[in-house]
């Protein structure tokens, strides 16, 4: 059940990760210190998040497959699904994360 | 259940112990007599969770009536245009102390107050782990309360809205005292919130009923675990703030002044990383409330207990992400308003995640149309739109049109009233039987529900419109004639059947003590276990603590229901010591593996808050000897309260399976003691975190200011780095030896030793600012900031581990009894590390760039 508790918490903390990440790198470039080039900003954050994803992809079907083989009157039953929705919600979200650098070419747009 | 003969107050058995006789216990007192509340003036000492829950709830109640007041001064004012009834001044005072209170000291006690009295009843404790912390807590909120609604008889009450933007409340802007009201009010209130999220983290996670494990918690026990998390990490921001620009007050520092490298801004990123937060602190717990009543009125269990559990969790953690979206006006690079703009929708998907499974509750039975269930769907109908239109906000091109007027007034009222009053409401009619006895009224209940629910929506879903057709917010007055007269009319007739709602709720409350009809025993046909015994319950919640199989108990486990309550079978039936216990469990598991001692009626916490009610007061009259004054008495508060003997070392049956026994008070990580420092450590992490942002982001900013910045000593720096590695070293040595139970000597040597490492830490970084002169500019101003938190971290870890060593000096402390040098180690091993990441921050920045 420990470890199910992780599979809930780990996948929505690597997306404040990620989120932290993002921020901090669209900062680095678009605040007047500028310490990043836009366009390396924009490849170091698909990069990243296409990295994270693909993890987290496989973190979804870890999850998936999990959930099938723990039986429906298990106790842990209920933290397996809530570590499956988690897994999706994240991968969503961090999805979402990479949508401004990805659709926007600078950072005014 | 045996076959012996029923004995509620069985007599134990002999033993031989490391004591005889437990410390603080009282051998003339019965079971019930160790449980009671004080009488008379004494009550101000009770400890006991229901009292000070209850306390909260009225305290908070009446806050949210005077806010209320308040909310009609303003509708009066803005029923016709030109109105003169209140002047402009006296208008921004209201509308700040309208959002003010209801923020700050209703909407949040409210949930502490439920909290407080719910948790240990629903997982089966006796008491809340820390219950002389949630006293202090309820003290340090009531009087910062007092001294926020005494600015008015000053008549310097805050006008710069709930929010204190800066500039326009620095001193420069805003003379006098108002702000500082503010500043200072909402600081020590702020305590109590800080504290109720250690005390909720610790009581769920580690004094859960026997076999209670983390899938069979009722479901508002993880709505409050997700949001006592979020308090420990959003409120640390606005704390910070507040001293940033208390201290830009108060001493002149430049933290947030333009002409010295200070931005504005860092007062909006602080005051928002705590205000999305807040509104997600504030929906949860009532989310929770309706997840845990609907399933009552519907027959049956929540549908997809385990959707909610992942919808809650990543909800808790999504919020975070949103704080921006308040900034979207402020010229923040368009990448940054996408990016924020993405996860404020994305933030929906858990929501609805949440909203369907309560759909779908109502989808298995046929629900049961009582008043709070009315609630509940009114809770459904206005939240769902205020969300709706919270998505539309999100999208910044349409916040852009929208912003600071009326529609983000209605939308962030149909979010707050619907997502907290209104189960608020329902809540109230549903546990008040718990509090007093007696029912309310059903007749009643549905006038005030559908006064309340029509006026709210005449209210606010006319300022959609108002909003719509271009009315600001904050304005005085408009001018007739362009549109909004008659809207505003609507809205004002609409705020008073809400408040005439508001207003049958109360009669019924007062009519329901006298002649309500006698409550039985679990009236609402409820699954959970505070409905065990009829209300009003005894003092102590549960004779004997029963073994947990299920998460509806009172529906699945007949011997919980088949006798009277008191002799239900369990654990702790038997009192050994004629001392306040409860048990205490694994976090994840449930199982019990201590059993917990819990203070009886003190009046420390009481002194405590005292003292620092009057050191923030005397602060803001400018009386600094009165400071000292009250400083001192709370420091003399707080050292009457932690030195007393340790209760460790000692194991005790406990009546559950074959004769188990179980240690007192655990040396364990696994202890509620040592979880509970792990979450002020936690929230520790979030204050220095967000010192750290304020001093990357000035940085990031102001890259001439930082770089005209005079340079830490980099010698010191790299001392001050040297040192925090020793001084974690120690700590972790102390750690071990108190899990190795190590004789009392070294231990003494060792806390000696850590003092010598951290007096030599703080003169190291003392020196290695030196040089900074924190009037220069403000990137300046945040070094010292940050060196004031460690110092305080420092002074705090000095004065324990002094006082660690002075009780095994002294005989306090036995061999065994290691939990104080367990503790101290984990907050020396944290206050090591922040220490040592400042080092290395104030080593980069002494390096040439």
């Amino acid at each position: 059940m420990t470890r199910l508790v992780f599979h809930i918490a780990g996948p929505i903390t690597l997306w404040s990760l990620h989120f932290i990440a993002i921020y901090a790198l669209i900062s680095a470039a678009c605040a007047p210190r500028g310490l990043m080039d836009v366009d390396v900003m924009r490849g170091v954050a698909t990069i990243s998040t296409l990295l994270i994803g693909i993890a987290m992809l496989a973190w979804l079907v870890l999850a998936l497959r999990r959930s099938r083989r723990i039986p429906d009157d298990a106790e842990e039953r209920p933290l397996a699904i809530a570590a499956l929705w988690s897994v999706g919600i994240s991968l969503m979200a961090i999805l979402a994360n990479l949508w401004p650098v990805a659709t926007l070419a600078t950072c005014s747009g | 259940m045996t076959d012996a003969p029923y004995d509620n107050n069985p007599v134990p058995g002999p033993r031989d112990d490391a004591y005889d006789m437990a410390p603080k216990g009282e051998p003339d007192k019965s079971f019930e007599e160790v449980w009671a509340t004080p009488p008379g003036v004494k009550v101000l000492s009770s400890v006991s969770h229901r009292v000070v829950g209850k306390r909260f709830l009225i305290t908070g109640f009446i806050f949210f009536l005077i806010a209320g007041v308040l909310a009609l001064l303003v509708r009066l004012q803005l029923l016709v245009s030109e109105n003169t009834f209140l002047d402009s001044e006296t208008y921004n005072q209201v509308f700040t102390m309208h959002g003010t209170i209801m923020m700050f000291l209703f909407a949040i006690p409210m949930l502490e107050g439920f909290a407080v009295y719910l948790i240990p009843l629903m997982i089966g404790a006796r008491d809340l782990v820390f219950p002389r912390l949630g006293a202090f807590g309820y003290y340090c909120y009531l009087f910062g309360g007092i001294i926020v609604l005494s600015s008015f008889l000053f008549d310097a009450a805050p006008a710069g809205g709930w929010f204190m933007y800066v500039p326009l409340s620095t001193s420069q802007y805003t003379e006098g005292l108002s702000a500082d009201f503010w500043l200072i009010g909402i600081t020590l209130a702020e305590i109590a919130s800080v504290t109720a999220a250690v005390e909720i983290i610790a009581a769920i996670l580690c004094s859960r009923a026997p076999g209670m494990s983390l899938t069979k918690m009722p479901i508002l026990m993880w709505y409050l675990l997700v949001t006592a998390f979020m308090i420990a990490i959003g409120f640390p921001p606005l704390i910070i703030g507040s001293i940033l620009l208390e201290a830009e007050r108060l001493l002149g520092l430049p933290f947030f002044d333009i002409s010295l490298g200070g931005d504005p801004l860092l007062w909006q990123h602080l005051f928002w990383l705590f205000g999305h937060p807040e509104v997600y602190i504030i929906f949860l717990p009532a989310a929770g409330m309706v997840a845990t009543m609907l399933p009552v009125f519907v027959g049956k269990p929540l549908f997809g207990y385990g959707f909610a559990v992942s919808a809650v969790i990543t909800m808790g953690f999504l919020s975070f992400g949103l704080w921006a979206h308040h900034m979207f006006a402020t010229g923040l690079p368009i990448m940054s308003l996408s990016l924020f703009s993405a996860a404020s929708t994305m933030v929906a998907v858990p929501t609805g995640v949440q909203i369907f499974c309560f759909i779908a509750t109502l989808t298995l039975g046929k629900p049961r149309l009582t008043v709070p269930m009315l609630f509940i769907l009114g809770f459904l109908f206005i939240f769902v739109l205020g969300g709706l239109t919270g998505v539309m906000l999100a999208a910044v091109p349409f916040n852009l049109q929208a912003h600071d007027s009326y529609f983000v007034v209605a939308h962030l009222h149909y979010v707050l009233i619907g997502g907290f009053v209104f189960p608020m409401f329902g809540a109230l009619y549903y546990w008040v039987p718990h509090f007093t006895g007696r029912m309310m009224s059903e007749t009643l209940g549905k006038w005030a529900f559908w006064l309340m629910f029509l006026g709210f929506n005449l209210a606010f879903f006319m300022m959609h419109l108002t909003g719509l057709r271009g009315m600001p917010r904050r304005i005085a007055t408009y001018p007739e004639g362009i549109g909004w007269d008659r809207l505003n009319m609507l809205s004002t007739v609409g705020a008073f059947i809400l408040a005439a709602g508001i207003a049958v709720f109360i009669v019924d409350f007062f009519r329901h003590q006298r002649s309500g009809p006698k409550t039985g025993r679990d009236p609402w046909r409820a699954a959970t276990l505070e409905w065990l015994y009829e209300p009003r319950t005894p003092g102590y919640n549960f004779r004997a603590i029963p073994a947990i199989r299920s998460r509806e108990p009172l529906w699945d486990q007949p011997e919980l229901t088949d006798r009277p309550a008191a002799e239900v079978d369990g654990a702790l039936r038997i009192s050994h010591d004629h001392r306040r216990e409860t048990i205490g469990c694994d976090p994840v598991t449930g199982e019990p593996i201590q059993i917990l001692r819990l203070p009886h009626p003190t009046w420390f916490p009481l002194i405590s808050a005292l003292g620092l009610a009057v050191l923030f007061a005397a602060t803001l009259a400018s009386l600094y000897w009165l400071s000292a004054i009250g400083g001192l008495i709370a420091l003399i508060g707080l050292t009457g309260w932690i030195w007393e003997p340790s209760d460790s070392g000692v194991t005790r049956e406990t009546g559950l399976g074959e004769g188990l026994s179980l240690p007192v008070n655990v040396v364990d990580r696994k202890s509620h003691l040592h979880v509970g420092t792990i979450g002020t450590i936690l929230i520790l992490y979030a204050l220095f975190a967000s010192l750290l942002f304020a001093g990357l982001f000035l940085w990031n900013v102001q890259p001439e200011f930082a770089q005209d910045t005079a340079r830490p000593a980099r010698i010191f720096a790299l001392v001050s780095a040297a040192l925090s590695v020793i001084l974690f070293a120690l700590s972790w040595m102390t750690g071990r030896r108190a899990l190795s139970q190590g004789s009392l000597a070294a231990g003494m040597l060792i806390n000696l030793l850590t003092g010598v490492a951290i007096v030599a830490l703080g003169l190291s970084f003392f020196w290695a600012l030196l040089p900074v002169d924190p009037y220069s500019t403000a990137f300046a101003a945040v070094g010292w900031a940050m060196g004031a938190y460690v110092a305080a971290l420092l002074a705090v870890s000095l004065y324990w581990t002094l006082f660690n060593a002075l009780r095994k000096a002294t005989g306090n402390v036995v061999l065994g009894q290691g939990l104080p040098d367990l503790l101290l180690a984990a907050f020396g091993k944290a206050t090591a590390v922040m220490a040592g990441i400042t080092a290395v921050a104030f080593l980069v920045a002494g390096t040439p760039q």
